[in-house]
């Protein structure tokens, strides 16, 4: 307890949270004026943003996840380069080419950056490119650099890559590796608007017509956010909760993980945590609750967990089995004696906080 | 600075009461699985001690040490389900993390603890999350508790009674005991000599030393018979000279005796000194030496003393013995006149028409009823056996010690019982029936009798059965 006391908390990180999470409820609040009806979508994407993670969003075509990332890029006032995945897209389309140039000091290979050189990459149709050129990017959303003809050039920072693909059931689909997949942060899927939200849609929205939007914080803040999120706490007991959830994605290690052929890596436990920290602060909070676990757990998780073909073959999904787990796993490495009896707040919490404001 | 420090204290003071707090319901939970995991194991020793307590009281007794092992056993029980528990123990951080989730503060004390937020409020009320279910923690133990003290408490029957060595004691046979009382009756008379009653009781306490379990074997009982057959004629010996020795010096005062008289009378005197002397119940020495001066110079005054000594040693001696059984007192004073041989009559052994005066009454082995020493020897010598007590000698340590003491036979209402199927219970006491008279003339000659009168003579012959039966048949 004494060591676990050593940094000591300051009035200066609970007032930046509380900052970035006004902030950030206003790039929100712009998204949603563009895209309607997609605010959980909107919060999952903020919340990769802080985390540093790349997106994969699924859906079929038309449900509006260029529109929403170019949206993004502008509220934010990141670079945005989209790149249309095709079946001949060959590697050096997205990473560059070194190009013959004279020069002064006489003719020679000169890398001619590709549009991965960007702040926020939009990789459309992913999967519709083939896995090797798919691979392309492994290096750029690990390391963040890439590595051409020997030469390893930086990628600006901040740098994020929104994918999206269509369900692989579609023609002229492949499937992403597994490799690439576990490098993905989020997976979200992008379902049909309600028919209110359509009705928004036809009613505000012409075909054709570029959205105007204003940018709403500075890359600088972004990157200060970012910090920030990396300096929330994860306390211990959060930590092994996110521990057990990702142990029990191993196949046989618990009932909910029947049908399963690989689980989540080691990888996504770092992903919880990281996505925890930027619920964290979306929320206003200096620490990783529980509940910002079980809120990501979903998205993390869901690409990271190979199911076997009986289970596919039975209808089983990966969300399935997540859900299965979350209600398993209890929150506390601990169980409850028999000889106690658990008992119900009678106080609302929220006249205890309202009383500390 | 003054509002820093300010919201330093308050922050140290949340800090210290969440602790406080956290510290509550660890122990809360930690004493909860101690109880937990103890209930199961309390119980059943419970039980095992209920049910070794109740054999204990059945068949031992229960002493302080039951209950120090019983106590010792379960804190050991209760030792071993700590350590178990332990495993389970909770810490001040999971503490808190149950109130975090309990006041719905998204972890914000744990952070707290690791210095990365601030303590929250404290709540008014100090609702704790979980409170000990009183029914589920207290009922096995409570159960337990009563169970054991069932088990101590119920109505048993106590052990029996051979598992002590004092109900276990085993009665001299009735012989000894007698002889045991003559003994202590001569003694307090004072007129045997010390030699006679040690040597009494040497054989007496020779017989004693043996294994209890061995008095009642046959050649001990035969044993027992000889020293109080033996003992018995000693006495009778002893009273009859005594008697003679009494008579003979009231003669000898007489002054209208012949010499011839007086020479017998000396003679018998003479006889009957020496009949004592030979008598291994001698006379104490004091009176032989008495007697023998008396012998040797015979004077009036030494008469009177001498007769008034022998007297009251004979009473004492007829009275006593008489009181502990031995039957003879009180038949010599009743054949006295009846001129046969004193030692004769006197003698239970020796007269077996003579009907002994001794009864139970002074003997206190013999209270409850037990039959007097004549009707024993009566016993004895018709059954040709050596007598063996009251009753039965106890063969095997039961539960219901034998009633040793009790010469009552119960009434057997079935005279059947013991009997051989088909075998005569007993023949009435009326007269044997008349054979029927013949009626062959009857029956060869046509039968013409049909009258009412014919009709009712035959049927008197009917007996009840035979009438109800054709009474039921005719109707």
């Amino acid at each position: 307890m004494n060591q676990t006391s050593e940094r000591t908390f300051t009035a200066l990180d609970e007032k930046l949270v509380t900052e970035a999470k006004a902030r950030l409820t206003i790039v929100k609040s712009a998204i949603e004026r563009v895209i309607f009806g997609q605010s959980q979508l909107i919060d999952d994407l903020l919340t990769a943003l802080l985390a540093q993670g790349h997106v994969l969003l699924e859906g079929l075509p038309g449900l509006g996840k260029t529109e929403l990332v170019k949206t993004l890029a502008k509220t934010l006032k990141l670079t945005v380069r989209r790149i249309q995945f095709t079946p001949d897209l060959l590697p050096g389309d997205i990473t560059g080419n070194p190009i013959l140039q004279n020069t002064p000091q006489g003719t020679k290979f000169v890398f001619q950056p590709g549009p991965i050189f960007t702040n926020l990459l939009l990789a459309d149709e992913i999967n519709r490119a083939s896995p090797k050129t798919q691979s392309a990017l492994l290096e750029a959303m690990q390391e963040r650099t890439v590595t051409v003809v020997g030469e390893t050039h930086l990628l600006p920072r901040p740098f994020f890559v929104l994918a999206t693909q269509n369900p692989i059931e579609l023609e002229g689909t492949y499937p992403l590796p597994e490799a690439q997949l576990d490098r993905f942060l989020f997976k979200l899927e992008v379902y049909s608007a309600s028919r209110e939200v359509l009705e928004r849609i036809v009613t505000e929205r012409q075909i054709g017509e570029e959205s105007q939007v204003e940018p709403v914080i500075s890359q600088d803040e972004l990157s200060q956010y970012i910090a920030l999120t990396r300096q929330i706490a994860l306390p211990q007991p959060v930590a092994n909760y996110i521990a057990r959830i990702v142990e029990g994605t191993l196949p046989q290690q618990s009932k909910a993980t029947h049908g399963v052929k690989f689980g989540a890596s080691p990888r996504a436990a770092l992903g919880l945590a990281a996505a925890g920290r930027a619920r964290a602060v979306l929320q206003g909070r200096m620490n990783v609750s529980f509940d910002d676990v079980e809120a990501v757990a979903m998205n993390v998780l869901r690409h990271r967990i190979i199911l076997d073909y009986s289970a596919k073959l039975k209808g089983r999904t990966t969300s399935q089995v997540i859900q299965e787990l979350l209600t398993e796993t209890d929150r506390l490495d601990r169980s409850i004696p028999r000889t106690l009896q658990e008992q119900k707040l009678e106080e609302t919490i929220d006249r205890v906080e309202a009383d500390r404001v | 600075m003054s509002s820093n420090s300010v919201e330093t204290s308050h922050q140290q003071r949340l800090r210290s009461l969440w602790l406080q707090r956290a510290r509550k319901l660890k122990r809360l939970t930690n004493i909860a699985w101690v109880i937990d995991l103890s209930l199961w194991p309390t119980l059943l020793s419970a039980s095992i001690a209920a049910a070794i307590l109740l054999a204990l009281r059945k068949y031992f007794s229960v002493t302080l040490v039951f209950w120090l092992i019983l106590l010792v056993v379960l804190a050991t029980i209760v030792f071993i389900c700590y350590l178990f528990a332990r495993r389970r123990f909770i810490s001040v951080q999971t503490a808190l993390a149950e109130l975090d989730n309990f006041y719905g503060f998204h972890c914000k004390l744990l952070a707290a603890l690791e210095g990365k937020a601030a303590w929250p409020e404290l709540p008014e009320s100090d609702q704790e999350p979980y409170t000990l279910a009183f029914l589920r923690s207290y009922s096995p133990l409570l159960f337990s508790i009563v169970l054991v003290l069932a088990a101590a408490r119920v109505p048993i029957s106590p052990p029996p009674a051979i598992a002590t060595s004092e109900a276990a004691k085993i009665e001299l046979p009735v012989a000894l005991a007698e002889v045991e009382a003559w003994t202590e009756k001569l003694a307090e008379s004072g007129a045997i000599s010390e030699d006679s009653l040690e040597n009494l009781k040497q054989e007496l306490d020779n017989f004693k030393s043996e294994a209890p379990e061995s008095w009642y074997d046959h050649p001990s009982l035969e044993a027992a018979d000889t020293l109080k057959e033996n003992t018995s004629q000693q006495i009778d010996a002893l009273l009859g000279s005594l008697e003679q020795l009494e008579q003979a010096v009231k003669q000898l005062e007489r002054l209208d005796l012949s010499q011839s008289e007086k020479a017998l009378l000396e003679k018998q005197l003479s006889e009957s000194v020496e009949s004592l002397k030979g008598n291994p119940l001698s006379l104490n020495e004091q009176l032989m030496s008495e007697l023998d001066q008396f012998r040797k110079a015979p004077s009036n005054a030494q008469s009177k003393a001498l007769q008034e000594t022998l007297k009251n040693h004979l009473d004492k001696l007829q009275r006593d013995l008489a009181r502990s059984g031995k039957g003879q007192a009180s038949g010599s004073q009743e054949q006295k006149g009846e001129g046969s041989s004193p030692q004769h009559q006197r003698s239970p052994t020796t007269s077996p028409g003579s009907k002994p005066a001794g009864n139970c009454d002074g003997n206190p082995l013999a209270e409850g009823g037990m039959c007097t020493m004549g009707e024993e020897k009566q016993i004895s010598k018709s059954s040709g056996a050596p007598t063996r007590g009251k009753a039965d000698a106890p063969l095997e340590l039961t539960e219901k010690p034998p009633q040793l003491t009790s010469n009552r036979l119960e009434a057997i209402p079935d005279q059947g019982v013991g009997k051989e199927p088909g075998e005569t219970l007993g023949i009435t006491a009326r007269a044997p029936d008349e054979p029927a008279p013949s009626r062959s003339h009857e029956l060869a000659a046509p039968f013409v009798e049909n009258s009412e009168a014919a009709e009712a003579a035959w049927k008197s012959e009917f007996t009840p059965e035979e009438r109800e039966a054709l009474r039921r048949y005719f109707k």
